[in-house]
């Protein structure tokens, strides 16, 4: 009698979690579109973007700006993306395998210090007592391109600074609502601008309001924040998925728990009716011999 | 030469416009200027301000929140960091905005703090401003 219960109530807390885990796969696919169509939406203005910085370069003159200029530190800078809330299956810990192994290997001459964007990226690197050069956390809610201009200052002025040889963003690309990928892309220095001749939309004789020094000065460090934006956009999506395929196995999970749970307690059900029948059977039996 | 301008106007959130302009209004750095087509080409910095696009006898006029143009005889690019149009802007939003802007400088913020402050007041004033003379421009018709 007591097994019967105990499997009932069984039954009932896994079809609550079921129902949580539901909810936060809806939840997690709501949002995820949402991501996706801002992620999609910034795409051309770092396009064009890059085309103005391509049609700057065959007009400047001088020394190239610092950001496009490699230095001698002997440490590289990673900023690694990770997300504030778990529940998101191997997102997080794929992406910090990637940077563990890469610690691992670090040596004085080869260094790798890391810039920490993310709850669960922090976490990590207090328990393995690594020391991010800055950490932000808690904010992946409320998104926006201030973050990606805070973030991209203080990057920019480390590098000006002569912190890393080179910086890399280290993250999840949303490739599709089904598949994350870790991926690292060099962020600085700059890729050179070729040098390109005239195309349609490219003249020789441009002027410049105010001078050209100037308007790379703001131009540039502008680039660098759209490709932190992006990648904190591809993250956020990625995140999202990552947590919607993750509940939806956990509800899937739970339904077949709750099936095999149904089985159990319905057989143990008939096998004590069966039981009680045969008890009757006897007793009456009993009483009419 | 054609008589209009392609023009595109995109900023960081989302792909605001792409639209044929018979000419149009920017706030440069160094002080507003028109556009018209045939325009010489051009690579400006923008500050924050009132951009105004004219189209026939419509006026369209947007909160441009800085940014850079690209002007070409018969294209123009605009990367602004946020562009509103004029009647979408949220007038409470920006008079708020304003406050806490204020507020920070009162308080005495320095270096980036005091940079991000600042712009935020520049722009929650573009914003007021822009509001503003559109209202006006609507009552005066009526």
């Amino acid at each position: 009698m007591s097994n019967i219960r105990q499997t009932r109530n069984r039954i009932k807390s896994v079809k609550n979690i079921q129902q949580i885990t539901r909810a936060m796969k809806m939840v997690a696919s709501a949002r995820m579109h949402k991501a996706q169509i801002q992620l999609l939406e910034t795409r051309p203005y770092s396009g064009k973007l890059r085309e103005m910085i391509q049609h700057l370069a065959g007009h400047a003159h001088g020394e190239l700006h610092p950001l496009f200029s490699e230095n001698r530190s002997p440490r590289t800078g990673w900023v690694v993306l990770t997300s504030d809330k778990g529940l998101c299956a191997g997102f997080n810990i794929q992406t910090l395998q990637v940077v563990g192994r890469r610690l691992v290997e670090a040596t004085p001459d080869q260094d790798l210090e890391v810039i920490a964007v993310g709850r669960k990226g922090l976490d990590f690197f207090r328990r393995t007592g690594v020391k991010p050069y800055r950490e932000w956390a808690g904010f992946w809610q409320e998104l926006s391109w201030y973050h990606a201009d805070i973030i991209g200052q203080e990057i920019i002025d480390g590098y000006i600074a002569g912190q890393w040889s080179s910086v890399a963003l280290v993250y999840n690309r949303f490739k599709s609502a089904l598949a994350q990928e870790v991926i690292q892309e060099s962020l600085l220095p700059l890729p050179k601008p070729a040098r390109t001749g005239e195309d349609g939309n490219h003249f020789r004789e441009y002027e410049f309001e105010p001078s050209t020094e100037e308007i790379y000065a703001s131009l540039l460090p502008r680039y660098v924040k759209i490709s932190i934006w992006r990648a904190l956009l591809e993250s956020k999506a990625a995140e999202l998925a990552a947590r919607m395929q993750a509940m939806d196995n956990a509800t899937e999970s739970a339904g077949e728990m709750i099936d095999d749970l149904t089985l159990k307690m319905n057989r143990a059900r008939q096998a004590l009716i069966t039981r009680e029948i045969s008890e009757l059977m006897g007793s009456a039996e009993a009483v009419t011999a | 030469m054609g008589k209009t301008l392609n023009l595109e106007l995109v900023t960081p959130a989302r792909h605001v416009l792409r639209q044929a302009v018979e000419g149009l209004v920017c706030p440069g750095a160094e002080g507003s200027f028109g556009v018209l087509p045939g325009h010489v080409p051009m690579l400006v910095s923008l500050k924050p301000g009132m951009l105004k696009l004219r189209t026939g006898e419509a006026e369209t006029i947007y909160a441009l929140g800085g940014g850079f143009a690209e002007i070409g005889p018969q294209r123009v690019l605009i990367l602004a960091d946020t562009a509103e149009l004029a009647e979408d802007i949220d007038i409470e939003a920006a008079r708020r905005e304003k406050e806490r802007a204020l507020a920070q400088l009162k308080k005495g913020v320095r270096g980036a703090e005091m940079d991000v402050a600042e712009i935020s007041l520049k722009k929650a004033l573009t914003r007021l401003s822009v509001a503003d003379s559109v209202r006006r421009r609507k009552s005066a018709r009526h």
